[in-house]
């Protein structure tokens, strides 16, 4: 087959419709050539005149009717141009000739349905199910196929689903009971319009009513004619589709004839027939049409039926609203919020109910809640407000401020049972832990903070001490050369570094004490977190930790005196022992009382820097109180370290003895340091916390 | 459980005194996931504190039947010149647990590698509380008294922390501070909410968090 040169460049550009008019004009296709006229076809289809292409396939069907190619153009051809018998045929016989795939074999269903070969098409469709699943309409209409070719009765939660299926299944009952003029009615609607168009023009349109789209609403009116005109009211139901007077029904619940839908919904309410979603419109209708005792009667058997139903309480609490029994009504509205919480029009209509009782706080509470509930009715809603504000003289809470809770009842918050403290319980006492006391726990907690002081002032490897032990010979180097170049001389054969020692450093465990249990709870205020920590074991640790420090640097100098030849013997180690110890515990409570005194007055710590200069010169550390004038030795008396550095070196040398020093004198300063020490922590406590 | 009897507490303030709370009788389980609402300033860190044994109520008593936890927030019980190992071992130790174990166990949770041996002064906020939040883990607690900890660190490690939590609170129970009821709906079914210087309990999270919010009462 030869075409011109013009027809192939029209198809290579897709001018479809050009080649079309070229091909028309050929000798090929004026001579009903088959091939051509195949072309010319195909050519149609492409250009969307699926009759005429209809047409031409017809025409050559004896020739080549045994081809699979062929039966697919003619299969789509007629079946866009919505010539249903044609094109089960088609599809039957491309079947035949070949296979179809998912989306050829739905059409095939749908042209079988077309023609009404029901059964078919609903073995057609099952065949596919899987696929069908995935697309309403194929779903709809297999459920049509399965009603009208088997009868089968939908669950009132598909047909709430498929509303079409209530129309199908209408028809079914009108046929069961021989009500052929009302079949013929609703089966040509059906079968007349384009595909779901019927039932869905229906719903569509019940919803365009509602939007306001006049011309559905013509339509519907227009339909609920027709339905009439084979309908008698009043009739005996019994012989008559239940399903079809709730069609017809809903119809005029949509096009607003609420009149006539109550009365339908009045005779039919105690059908099986009717879903929840028919309550609801009944109740609705006869709510409006003024009847409110059916209404009630619908409404509560709705929920029966459904008791979490989304909307028949709030409406039974404004039938009881209209009835006059505002108690009930209350009740309902109540039920209606805790299953939807958010249900707007309850709570405006419990707000506006509340105002008028005047219950200001449950009012606004109401309102409270509808400022965060996207509500349609903000008209409404504003009205209200303007109510409230106008009855209480207040504008209620906005969105963005805390709740108030100055007018809240307190006396009318009831305590939950699980944290009711009964009177048994008033008395328990925390069970003890086997082989726990308070003691043990002192005692492991203080030595844990003692590692953990450790581990920050010497460092973990104790290098740290060693640190500070070559400091403090440093220091004592430099006084004993500083006494060497002055020439001073040591009375009662007293070695220079032996006095410096028992001098500086027995004066050093003073000072560190001090200075360490002074800062101790600053710096470890974190650790008060845990419970066990108390600030008593926190300052003990300090105080034990460095009275040790001190304690061992001592041995420690000492026992380097000795070794580098020193002749020293200390006549009672006992004594000395004794005093140093003494040195940490003054020390202790000389910080303890400048610790609770900073919590008071911050600045003390400029007065305790002075104090220690002059403590630093008048305690002893270079002279014997045995060697001072009399005068000055009662004053300097006064200082309980001088008395413990006498007493140190009266235990250390034997040479020496200290005629004045006296450990009672010292042991009542500590004393008292220690008692306002913790009447100053009683007292402030509270204040060293919050700091 | 935890026992309130008669407690009450009061700040003074420059501007003269604040009352936290005033003299409150309740019994608190310990088994239980229960928050603690309240607003910035309310007083829901100080209660907690008080309930963890680090403050002292100024009347009354606390009785606590269970092994609660301190509070764990922002590092509050770090300790800052110790490194993060050593803090392990401080708390390990007065909790007379076995430290190799703990630090084991903070080791693997917090994933801060070499900045365990740091000193903690040198972490970020976000490493403060992945130490916090497994230092705490590491010790098994009849109940956790949290000051709003878990809402830190990057988001794998929220999400490691909320699984971490979410298993120890099958057995634990937990008192969980916060301002923000978004947050301790994920954790907690009940709530005590703290206003006015009251706190209110509900053995419902949502009636507590619309009391909170709105100020509803059922």
């Amino acid at each position: 087959m030869i075409f011109s040169q013009g027809i192939r460049r029209a198809i290579r550009k897709g001018d479809f419709k050009f080649a079309c008019e070229l091909l028309k004009q050929t000798e090929a296709v004026l001579q009903n050539t088959p091939g051509a006229i195949f072309i010319l076809g195909r050519l149609y289809f492409r250009v969307g005149e699926y009759s005429k292409a209809l047409d031409c396939f017809r025409k050559v069907e004896s020739r080549f009717s045994r081809q699979f190619r062929y039966w697919k153009f003619r299969a789509k051809a007629s079946y866009s141009s919505c010539d249903y018998g044609d094109a089960s045929l088609s599809f039957k016989k491309m079947s035949d000739a070949g296979s179809v795939d998912e989306y050829q074999q739905a059409c095939w269903a749908i042209s079988a349905y077309r023609c009404g070969a029901f059964q078919q098409a609903f073995e057609l469709f099952d065949e596919i199910s899987d696929y069908c699943d995935q697309f309403f309409y194929l779903r709809s209409f297999r459920g049509f196929a399965d009603t009208l070719a088997n009868g089968a009765k939908f669950e009132p939660e598909l047909r709430m689903k498929w509303p079409e299926l209530v129309v199908v299944q209408g028809i079914v009952q009108c046929r069961q009971k021989a009500l052929l003029q009302e079949e013929e009615l609703l089966t040509s609607l059906l079968l007349n319009s384009p595909p779901g168009v019927w039932g869905r023009s229906f719903f569509c349109g019940e919803g365009s009513v509602r939007g306001g789209a006049p011309e559905s609403k013509a339509v519907l009116g227009e339909l609920v004619a027709h339905l009439e005109g084979s309908l008698v009211l009043n009739e005996d139901w019994s012989k008559r589709s239940e399903v079809f007077g709730l069609v017809l029904a809903r119809i005029n619940f949509s096009i607003r004839k609420l009149g006539q839908a109550a009365t339908l919904y009045s005779q039919l309410f105690q059908s099986p027939e009717m879903n929840f979603y028919d309550y609801q419109l009944a109740g609705a209708c006869c709510f409006r049409a003024g009847d409110l005792e059916s209404s009630k009667v619908i409404f509560l058997r709705q929920i029966e039926w459904k008791p979490d139903d989304r909307h028949a309480y709030f409406n039974l609490a404004l039938i009881y609203d209209e009835l006059g029994e505002l108690e009930k009504a209350l009740e309902y509205a109540k039920i209606q919020l805790n299953i939807v919480p958010r249900h707007a029009g309850a709570l405006m209509w419990l707000a506006e109910v509340y105002i008028d009782l005047d219950l200001e706080i449950l009012a606004e509470q109401q309102l409270v809640k509808l400022v965060h509930i996207k509500n349609k009715n903000t008209n409404r809603f504003g009205l209200i407000k303007k109510k409230f504000e106008g009855v209480f003289g207040r504008p209620i809470k906005p969105k963005s401020t805390p709740a108030d809770f100055s007018y809240i009842d307190w006396s009318r918050i009831s305590v939950p049972d699980e944290f009711v403290l009964t009177e048994d319980l008033i008395d328990v006492k925390p069970p003890r832990k086997r082989g726990e006391n308070t003691l043990k726990i002192l005692f492991r907690v203080v030595g844990a903070l003692m590692l953990r002081e450790m581990t920050t002032r010497f460092g973990r490897n104790g290098l740290g001490y060693l640190w500070v032990v070559i400091q403090q010979i440093i220091f004592i180097s430099v006084f004993a050369l500083l006494f060497e170049y002055r020439g001073r001389s040591l009375p009662y054969g007293v070695s220079m570094l032996a006095f410096l020692i028992t001098g500086i450093n027995a004066f050093f465990i003073f000072r560190n004490t001090v200075s360490q249990v002074r800062n101790a709870l600053k710096s470890n205020i974190s650790l008060l977190y845990y419970r066990q920590v108390s600030p008593f074991s926190i300052y003990m640790s300090r105080a034990v930790l460095e009275t040790l420090t001190g304690i061992f640097i001592f041995g420690a100098l000492v026992g380097i005196s000795v070794v580098s030849g020193e002749e020293l013997r200390m006549t009672s180690v006992l004594q000395v022992l004794g005093i140093l110890v003494m040195l940490g515990l003054f020390g202790t409570c000389y910080g303890l009382l400048m610790a609770t005194i900073s919590t008071f007055v911050p600045s003390i710590k400029h007065f305790e820097q002075a104090i220690n200069r002059i403590l630093f010169f008048t305690s002893g550390l270079f002279y014997y109180a045995n060697e001072l004038p009399q005068g000055l030795r009662e004053i300097l008396l006064w200082n309980p370290l001088l008395h413990l550095i006498e007493l140190l070196r009266d235990g250390f040398f034997a040479t020496y003895t200290a005629e004045y020093a006296s450990l009672e004198y010292v042991m009542w300063w500590t004393a008292g340091f220690l008692f306002f020490a913790l009447i100053l922590e009683i007292v402030g406590r509270k204040r060293m916390l919050e700091a | 459980m935890i026992i309130l009897n008669n407690i009450s507490k009061r700040y003074l303030t420059k501007n003269g005194e604040r009352v936290v709370l005033n003299p409150t009788s309740l019994k608190i389980p310990s088994n239980e996931h229960i928050a603690i609402l309240g607003r910035n300033g309310a007083g829901k860190s100080t209660l907690l504190r008080m309930i963890a044994g680090v403050e002292q109520p100024d009347q009354g008593k606390i009785v606590r039947l269970a092994h609660l936890s301190w509070p764990i927030g922002f590092g509050g019980a770090l300790h800052n010149a110790l490194t993060g190992r050593q803090n392990v071992e401080f708390t390990a130790r007065i909790n007379s647990v076995d430290i190799e174990e703990a630090t084991q166990y903070v080791e693997d949770f917090s994933e801060l590698g070499k900045y365990l041996d740091e000193p903690v002064s040198t972490y970020s906020a976000g490493m403060r509380s992945r130490l916090a939040f497994g230092l705490s883990l590491s010790i098994d607690f009849d109940c956790y008294l949290i000051d709003e900890a878990i809402s830190t660190g990057d988001k794998w490690f929220r999400e490691k922390a909320a699984l971490a939590f979410d298993e120890r609170r099958q057995t634990s129970g937990v008192l969980f501070v916060s301002h923000n009821p978004g947050t301790v709906k994920r954790f907690c079914d009940k709530g005590l909410v703290l206003v006015e210087s009251r706190l209110v309990p509900f053995s419902d999270l949502d009636e507590a968090i619309d009391f909170y919010n709105y100020g509803l009462l059922k």
